[in-house]
């Protein structure tokens, strides 16, 4: 006899096999047993909730030998061939690999046959989500009309993916995510059947990394199992490769203590030993999370993961670190999680995060003082009093200029609809827009829109008018104004760049105030919030 | 290695093992065709590592060697080559061959023949053999409920049970259900089933005749089935799984029966189903009694509102008795009507929801079942 | 017949070395973790040991054992195993028709071995619908069926593939055992051995790579120098026209390297030289240098530098700056390489990223 998995081997095979969706087993039980079972239900939920199986025990129930009965005898032919998988009059189709609209109306033709065996023909569409949707609407005719053998059984883990006019002829149960303490039971009861040793915390432990899926829960069981005789939660946190206790105190002492060199040379270790980085930055919010935890709710070690011998140090630990330090290292960290998960050098992103807690508050927050706003400049957010200044008066004089031209800075455009385009390039380029908010003026003339700047932004000028820069601004214009235009932009005395004098005051303008032109920009407020958490409060309010 | 051979016996010899070459696999060697000189010749082999054929044809022999030809190309130059006799030279120093038939000339790169990897050994210790225009009937007339893509691998199939006195071949895929036994005498104990891939089943009986008086020598092993008929020989790996409990789809007791004439219904289909959308479509037959039913007019009607409809009369005698209107798939009962060879066909009809099953008079040992479209057409 | 041994997985081994042990194997695994820490090289470890006929006279101490004389060893050793079958993506990714013909084909019964073993390499360019397709098989194999997945995080693909799978992550490898490794199985001198071990990350199959590269090098030196030439300028030009010339310079660094790959051709390695000479590469290559500025600048210590063969340059630059900065550029870097990963322009990004170098202090 070959070994089958865990998870295969404890599928559920009748209604009470099913753990946690005690309201989806109640209400199907029911209606097989008055006869008042529908045509097409949608079976939702994450993966490893039951809803497969599910499927598969209501099969059971309808076509059973001794049926329709909720409770299936799992001996007759019916029963045997479903659980073998070679019943006829149960199909299970993986809606991916038919999702076209030439396999579902196959499907749609072939459902008007009747059933070979039994009293049904069950048809489990798996991966519901993954029809298109030319095949939803042949599907959709059939459950206008089914005939009167068939049932449908949509499961799919993306039930927002399943059009509403498909959803609304379906009768849906949500498969919900399992309880901690439900999987933590169910693992309990199979490794006492399979003979498996298994402290309680470890089934908890278990339970609590399967992340409501029972599959995963057994899984993970099956490969711990094999780890050690005995499966503890210590066997099961090095099975997973969760950081180790040590390392992680050490490093919130590091913290701590204002020892920035320690606590790179533990980031180091870290690399060194082979840990991945993001799950070493997991285990490090979960670090803090449960001295918050102990520090919080004092007494109570079941709410933290950590092993009961651990328990006394994480609270000695807690114990030496204010309840604010604690919140602001998790806020940064949880910070720094999300990034690191876009990240491509995940080293990076965690060292970033972590050099962020150590950068000392006056410097960057210098620069984000909340400049005196000025009327016209409600926009300009956190730009430092100088350069606000030089702004200004470049604004100021130009408009004389654009005044004598006819107009003011805006014509053919107003200041609104400039401001919308500009939230359009944003996302495309954040400099460039940074750029266009230091426009001269902006004149609009039929399909030509002339963007002019003061001689002292030559390099923005210059910026703007690159081929990509001039395709961002038509685009984003045209969106907003609802025509085609094309764009051209000038500044006067442009030539000589750079040595052009006209370069000095934004040089000037700049040399105080390193970085205002980005001080606006997305990335700059996230490495900001690196340095200083509390900072960003100031910044938003 | 160098051989002469005719051009026509190097044609068959490639298109008996085409088949079986893999023409993406990752192995590349398996793109080929290997060819060695052996005591019975020449011996071409091709395995895509699911099935393997191998023949031999006649050669003169006049130096010894192996090597693997790309198969499109060896397949493509042998078939256009001027004249009837061919020479086939391999030139290890560089690693090609030479294909000269007439003053025609290709020299094709080769493959080195130690890479292709060996069939698979099938003890030939027990081996049983069937006659051959016998087992052809068989996957014939099995051949139509064979499904050709099903996610449960077994329906690709024929599910061929081997018993002391009977060779019964079952396929299906679950729309209909084809059944075919024939009497043999082999050394058995006990039953033995194995589902057999229908690729490789329709391989063979390609190759077998109606008429044939060879016969053929069939093993097997806990894992492959072997064939052999004269110089060549299939080996497949045997499908996985059970094949599903069939025997309780066949009506008991069926109340009535229609004969009629073949061809007719056949011409008759056909006709009707001009009228049908598609090979998806069903037609629907009711039959028209006389007075005390036993004979009468079968009516075969197709309609599609956006396209018109049709309807045929054909006479049929019915035994039994009961009120015939039953839909079905026109593709469904086609198929089965052409491979079968009776003048007349038996439809026994049990109810509106219950399977078709259609028997051949001159072939009792054949059912074939079709189930009927309920919902209404 | 043996494979190349494995460099400090011996974590990882042994977890699946149990499994087979208490015959509790599953017949699907997830091995995870960054390409060229020996992803392949295990998964195809597992499958010989899984395979070897002799797999129950393994030593009490070994992990992985194989006997490596078997017709089973020898064949998958070679590639030519009837029963093992390797997926790999076709263009950029693996398509749901072969996953199709896979289904088909672990339906047959295995040839020779007792097991059929599918290994599906770079698992998570599965296209969506090639996952979705594969978990039925995933699920319930037909017969007796060993499915490994090789991927780069198991994050990567659907919750429902990873949830059919056991999982092992597979990790970087030391400093030290690389730069042992380095020296004494690429025989490389000690100074380069180090430096290739931390630029390499820990991972073996990619300091391999580097190791051969020299086109690697120069492209590096080149991002290094133009990006340095830019730092705190304050001369917008200046950063616009190095912009345009690092692009000019990586193009045709692409383009040499192609060249060279189609000349190897048939040698499956990834030429690192091509990979840095992206403007991705040169994303990270930069990051690098800021992350290298800004720890040094923060702790002064010369382990924790990643680019040693440039120490001198680096003290340079951090007398100039302070950490602040160097963490702002650092994430400035990332941005921008994030932008580029989610398709932004790049000469756009690549200028924003070098007027924002020139003009912040």
């Amino acid at each position: 006899m070959t070994y089958v998995s865990l998870y295969r081997r404890w599928r559920p095979q009748t209604f009470d096999d099913i753990i946690g969706q005690a309201h989806v087993v109640r209400t199907l039980r029911n209606a097989i047993s008055t006869g008042r079972t529908t045509h097409a239900y949608l079976f939702a939920g994450p993966r490893g909730t039951g809803k497969t199986s599910t499927a598969r025990v209501l099969a059971k129930a309808l076509n059973c030998a001794n049926g329709p009965t909720p409770d299936p005898c799992g001996e007759c032919v019916s029963c045997l061939g479903i659980r073998e998988g070679t019943a006829m009059d149960v199909i299970e189709v993986d809606a991916a690999s038919n999702r076209g609209i030439d396999e579902i109306r196959d499907l749609r033709e072939k459902v008007m046959y009747a059933p070979t065996q039994g009293r049904y023909k069950v048809y489990i569409i798996d991966e519901a989500h993954m029809l298109t949707p030319q095949a939803f609407n042949a599907l959709l005719k059939t459950l206008e009309e089914p005939p009167p053998h068939a049932v449908f059984v949509l499961a799919t883990t993306q039930a927002e993916s399943i059009i509403p006019t498909i959803q609304s002829r379906c009768q849906r149960f949500d498969f919900g995510r399992l309880t901690v303490s439900d999987l933590a039971a169910h693992v309990a009861r199979v490794a006492q059947a399979q003979s498996i040793s298994i402290d309680p915390d470890a089934a908890r432990l278990v339970a609590r990394r399967a992340d409501g899926s029972a599959r995963d829960a057994l899984g993970l069981l099956e490969q711990a199992s094999a780890w050690s005789p005995h499966v503890t939660v210590e066997s099961v946190l090095s099975l997973l490769g969760v950081s180790d206790f040590d390392i992680l105190t050490r490093f919130a002492a590091a913290l701590a203590d204002d020892q920035p060199g320690q606590v790179f040379q533990i980031i180091q270790e870290a690399v060194d030993s082979g840990a991945d980085m993001r799950q070493f930055l997991q285990d490090l919010i979960l670090h803090f999370r449960n001295m918050l935890v102990a520090k919080e709710c004092p007494g109570r070690p079941e709410l933290t993961d950590v092993p009961e011998a651990a328990y006394s140090a994480l609270t000695r630990q807690a114990a030496s670190l204010s309840r604010d330090h604690l919140i602001r290292v998790l806020g940064a960290l949880s910070e720094g999680e999300a990034q690191l998960r876009r990240s491509f050098n995940p080293r990076l992103a965690l060292e970033v995060t972590v050099a962020g807690l150590y950068a000392p508050p006056e410097q960057p927050t210098q620069e984000l003082q909340p400049a005196a706003p000025a009327p016209q400049q409600r926009q300009a957010p956190a730009a430092q009093p100088a350069r606000a200044a030089t702004r200004a008066a470049t604004r100021a004089a130009k408009p004389a200029a654009a005044e004598s031209e006819g107009g003011g800075r805006f014509s053919g455009i107003t200041e609104a609809q400039w401001q919308q385009a500009l939230a359009r390039i944003k996302p495309a380029s954040a400099l460039l827009e940074a750029f266009l908010k230091d426009v001269g003026s902006v004149r609009v003339e039929g399909d030509l829109v002339r963007i002019v700047f003061d001689p002292a932004w030559a390099v923005h000028a210059q910026k703007v008018s690159e081929p990509d820069s001039k395709r961002l601004i038509a685009q984003a214009l045209g969106e907003v104004l609802g025509r085609n235009v094309r764009c051209e932009s000038t500044a006067a005395r442009v030539e000589a760049r750079k040595e052009s004098p006209a370069l000095q005051p934004s040089a000037a303008g700049k040399s105080g105030s390193p970085g205002v032109d980005f001080a606006d920009m997305p990335e700059v407020q996230a490495a900001i919030e690196l340095f200083n958490p509390r900072e960003i409060k100031t910044i938003t309010d | 290695m160098k051989v002469s051979c005719s051009k026509a016996a190097l044609v068959n010899g490639v298109q008996a093992v085409y088949k079986a070459v893999s023409p993406k696999a990752t192995i590349p060697v398996l793109s080929g065709i290997l060819m060695e000189t052996c005591a019975q010749g020449l011996r071409l082999v091709a395995y895509d590592l699911d099935l393997g054929i191998e023949t031999f044809i006649p050669v003169t022999i006049e130096r010894e060697g192996a090597m693997v030809m790309p198969a499109r190309y060896l397949s493509d130059i042998t078939r256009r080559l001027p004249h009837s006799e061919v020479v086939i030279e391999y030139r290890e120093e560089v690693r090609a061959a030479d294909i000269l038939s007439d003053r025609s000339n290709f020299t094709v790169k080769t493959m080195p023949a130690g890479e292709y990897p060996a069939l698979p050994e099938i003890p030939s210790v027990s081996t049983w053999s069937i006659p051959e225009p016998g087992l052809k009937t068989m996957i014939k007339r099995t051949a139509p409920a064979v499904a050709t893509e099903d996610n449960r691998a077994f329906y690709t199939g024929i599910y061929t049970i081997f018993e002391r006195d009977m060779l019964t071949m079952v396929s299906t895929d679950t729309f209909r259900l084809a059944h075919r036994t024939m009497s043999v005498s082999l050394p058995l104990e006990n039953q033995v089933g194995v589902i057999i891939p229908g690729k490789t089943l329709f391989e063979v009986e390609r190759n077998l005749s109606p008429e044939g008086d060879r016969e053929v020598s069939m093993a097997l092993t806990d894992r492959h089935a072997m064939f052999r008929v004269g110089s060549t020989t299939y080996i497949t790996r045997l499908l996985e799984g059970q094949f599903p409990n069939y025997k309780q789809v066949f009506p008991q007791n069926i109340p009535a029966r229609l004969i009629c004439d073949r061809l007719q219904l056949l011409n008759s289909i056909d006709r009707v189903s001009l009228m049908c959308k598609d090979e998806l479509s069903a037609i629907r037959m009711v039959y028209t009694g006389d007075e005390g039913m036993a004979s009468g007019f079968l009516t075969i009607t197709a309609n599609t509102p956006e396209i018109g409809d049709a309807r045929d009369d054909i006479p049929v005698s019915m035994q039994g008795h009961a009120e015939v209107t039953v839909a079905m798939r026109a593709r469904y009962l086609r198929d089965v009507l052409r491979v079968m060879d009776g003048e007349e066909v038996c439809l026994g009809y049990t109810s509106f929801k219950h399977p078709i099953e259609v028997t051949d008079e001159k072939d009792p040992a054949y059912t074939y079942l079709l189930m009927p479209v309920t919902a209404p057409v | 017949m043996r494979l190349p041994d494995i460099l400090g997985q011996d974590e990882a081994m042994r977890v699946l070395d149990a499994e087979i042990r208490s015959g509790t194997m599953s017949h699907a695994y997830m091995l995870w973790g960054p390409r060229g820490s020996g992803r392949t090289l295990i998964a195809r470890r597992l499958a010989l040991a899984a395979n070897c006929s002799f797999r129950g006279e393994a030593p009490p101490e070994s992990v992985l054992w194989y006997c490596g004389e078997c017709p089973n060893c020898a064949k998958i050793i070679s590639g030519v195993h009837p029963d093992f079958s390797i997926i790999v993506p076709s263009g950029n990714s693996i398509k749901i028709a072969q996953i199709r013909e896979m289904q088909l084909r672990i339906s047959l019964k295995a040839n020779e071995s007792e097991l059929k073993t599918w290994l599906i390499d770079d698992a998570e360019r599965m296209t969506e619908e090639a996952q979705n397709c594969l978990l039925k098989v995933l699920e319930e194999p037909p017969g007796r069926s060993l499915i490994i997945l090789v991927a780069q995080d198991r994050e990567m693909l659907l919750p429902t593939i990873s949830s059919r799978c056991h999982s092992v992550r597979l990790g970087t490898v030391d400093m030290r055992t690389m730069a042992e490794w380095a020296s004494r199985e690429l025989r490389l001198p000690q100074q380069r051995a180090q430096v290739l071990a931390v630029l390499s990350g820990g991972l073996p199959g990619r300091l391999a790579s580097l190791a051969s590269d020299s086109d690697y090098f120069a492209v590096r030196d080149s991002i290094i120098a133009r990006v340095r030439s830019v730092m705190w300028c304050g001369d917008g030009a200046r950063a616009l026209d190095a912009s345009e010339d690092l692009l000019d310079e990586l193009k045709k660094a692409r383009a040499r390297a192609q060249t060279q790959s189609q000349e190897a051709e048939g040698e499956a390695t990834t030429s690192e030289a091509l990979e840095i000479a992206t403007p991705a590469g040169a994303c990270d290559c930069a990051a690098g240098w800021f992350r290298d500025l800004f720890v040094l600048s923060l702790t002064g210590d010369g382990e924790l530098v990643i680019n040693r063969d440039y120490m001198e340059a680096l003290e340079e630059d951090v007398a100039r700056g302070s950490p602040e900065l160097f963490a702002r550029w650092t994430v400035r870097v990332m941005q921008t390489a994030r932008a580029l990963q989610a398709n932004a322009n790049v000469r756009l990004a690549m200028d924003d990223f070098m007027l924002g170098l020139a003009l912040t202090r």
